[in-house]
């Protein structure tokens, strides 16, 4: 396996990672490209990108991981591009640097708002070939608050906490009723923490969630283009969720002929920040890449 | 800011370079990044940093330890003597860029005791900057495992706890145990011509850090825990004022 950083884009701005395979890449793979999760930088939440990224060398994978504009390593764009826009360009600009060592197809990755991007680029860039989509669509939608409930009353540990007056169900009906009119919850700060006197930082990475007609809009059209798909999901978050209301009856055409997977983790955060988890989310999206590649090699 | 992988080609490290562009040429400078999941959220805050120092004339390097960040090796293999060989090979990776034997080290938490100790082994570094130091690494271990042990609680309730995993990456054995024989205090002088000590504490156990030195300087800055949790994923935060403080200072110690 070799690493080798770069600079890329039409201002030579982005900062990228180039894993290779100790013998070169394997040129009928496709080439794989992570996308950063909000502002964390391209080695991934808790690093999971570098980890996927040397795994898959092995497999004889090419992948590349960078920072959009204004995140991690990359410098801000000199133009006002909105971010919806710039981070699908950008993805497209690291997608040419592999395309110029000879990749032919690409593989996305992307977490978070990096799965919502990989799903942009995916719709705009016909070679892509397959996305990896780890808690896609992060929004609570209708019926979100009823399953997370039902999910944790079934939990024996939410029963012995309530009996012990230390219901995280309470707690969470009694915070919602505190924010009720502040305009969304925010998350409660751990003591000790306090309010830093911190100033913003020059780039915030804006949610670009879709109405949920367009999510599903979205995925319909990933379905139609014969994209790969895996899907991966903490089992109590909201994008979970989604994806039961909203998104697997999209996706069911893909998953009926192959090309569509689904792995749903209990047990873990967002972030996937338990290590079990972690090995989980990696051999899945190893495996699934490995399928895709003997997939495409063969058709 | 130019990214490249820099020191042994069997086992390299990431690193970023910050080019001084600042009026007046300053001796280059090395930052220490924290441990595990601290490092990922105050990525932000030493980039501006390094930012702030390349604009005052400091040549500034970040990078990663082996088996952290992008820098090649195993997270289940990281041992703390390791990591203060790769910040003396960051130092020897500035002096040679700059031409000038002075460098100046700054580390944030546990980078700061990395800091320290390489510029001890370094023979003394030109400035030194501690910021909220890890002086006792068994009460830091101790904070870790506590704070891995309500994340897990409050955010992936059912998971398994292992001793062996702080907040989503690896804290192998090897690791707890160089963390547990850490006193930043047995260094018995402050290894730098001129050591400035950032606590947000009065009672900042980096302030009794040698006390009666005449070249450290301990200074109480309000909290900015930039390595926490809690800014999540869509927003950074920096201290500017801080990081505006370490740069006058460091301007002022190499003069």
């Amino acid at each position: 396996m070799r690493e080798r950083a770069l600079l890329f884009g039409e201002a030579k701005s982005l900062a990228a990672v180039i894993t290779e395979p100790a013998g070169g890449p394997d040129p009928r793979r496709p080439a794989i490209v992570f996308l950063d999760a909000g502002i964390l930088h391209h080695v991934g939440p808790n690093r999971v990108h570098v980890r996927l990224a040397r795994e898959l060398a092995r497999d004889g994978f090419v992948s590349v991981r960078f920072d959009f504009s204004g995140i991690g390593d990359s410098r801000s764009r000199a133009d006002a591009l909105p971010f919806a826009e710039s981070a699908v360009a950008e993805a497209r600009q690291a997608m040419d640097v592999l395309a110029a060592r000879g990749a032919a197809s690409f593989l996305l990755f992307g977490i978070c708002s990096g799965a919502d991007t990989a799903i942009r680029a995916a719709l705009e860039d016909g070679r892509v070939a397959g996305a990896a989509l780890v808690e896609p669509y992060l929004v609570e939608g209708p019926g979100y608050t009823l399953y997370a409930y039902r999910r944790k009353i079934l939990n024996p540990l939410s029963w012995w906490r309530l009996l012990r007056g230390r219901s995280e169900i309470l707690e969470t009906l009694a915070a919602r009723r505190r924010a009720g009119n502040a305009g969304g919850a925010e998350p409660a700060a751990r003591p000790g923490e306090g309010r830093p006197p911190l100033e913003a930082a020059a780039d915030e990475v804006p949610l670009i969630l879709p109405s949920r007609g367009e999510a599903a809009r979205q995925v319909r059209a990933l379905v139609e283009k014969k994209v790969n798909l895996c899907f991966v999901y903490a089992q109590e978050g909201p994008a979970y969720h989604n994806w039961l209301v909203l998104l697997r009856r999209e996706a069911r055409p893909a998953v009926r002929q192959g090309r569509a997977r689904l792995l749903v983790l209990a047990h873990t955060d967002h972030v996937f920040t338990p290590l079990a988890a972690q090995d989980r989310l990696v051999a899945a999206v190893r495996g699934w890449a490995n399928d895709v590649a003997a997939r495409t090699t063969a058709g | 800011m130019r990214p490249f992988y820099f020191g042994s080609s069997s086992r390299p490290l990431f690193g970023v370079l910050h080019e001084a562009h600042g009026a007046r040429a300053r001796p280059g400078a090395v930052l220490c990044p924290p441990f595990g999941q601290e490092a990922l959220r105050a990525h932000r805050s030493l980039r501006e940093l390094a930012a702030r120092l390349a604009g005052a004339g400091f040549p500034a390097l970040r990078f990663d330890y082996s088996g952290s960040g992008d820098s090649a090796g195993e997270p289940a293999e990281a041992r703390l003597d390791a990591w203060v060989e790769d910040a003396l090979t960051a130092i020897e990776e500035v002096r040679e860029s700059t031409g000038e034997a002075r460098v100046a080290v700054t580390g944030l938490r546990l980078g700061a005791a990395v800091a320290a100790l390489a510029a001890a082994r370094a023979g003394g570094a030109a400035a030194l900057v501690l910021w909220e130091p890890v002086v006792d690494g068994a009460a830091h271990l101790e904070e870790l495992r506590a704070a891995h042990a309500a994340w897990i609680r409050d955010h992936a309730p059912g998971a398994a706890l292992s001793p062996d995993e702080a907040l989503g990456i690896p804290l192998p054995p090897a690791l707890a145990s160089d963390l547990t024989g850490l006193r930043l205090d047995g260094l018995e002088a402050p290894p730098a011509r001129k050591a400035l000590v950032l606590g947000s504490a009065l009672d900042s156990p980096g302030h009794s850090l040698w006390r009666n030195g005449a070249a450290v300087e301990p200074r109480a800055v309000p909290a900015s825990p930039v390595w926490l949790h809690a800014e999540g994923m869509a927003r950074a935060r920096v201290p500017g004022a801080l990081l505006d403080d370490v740069v006058a200072w460091l301007a002022g110690a190499v003069e």
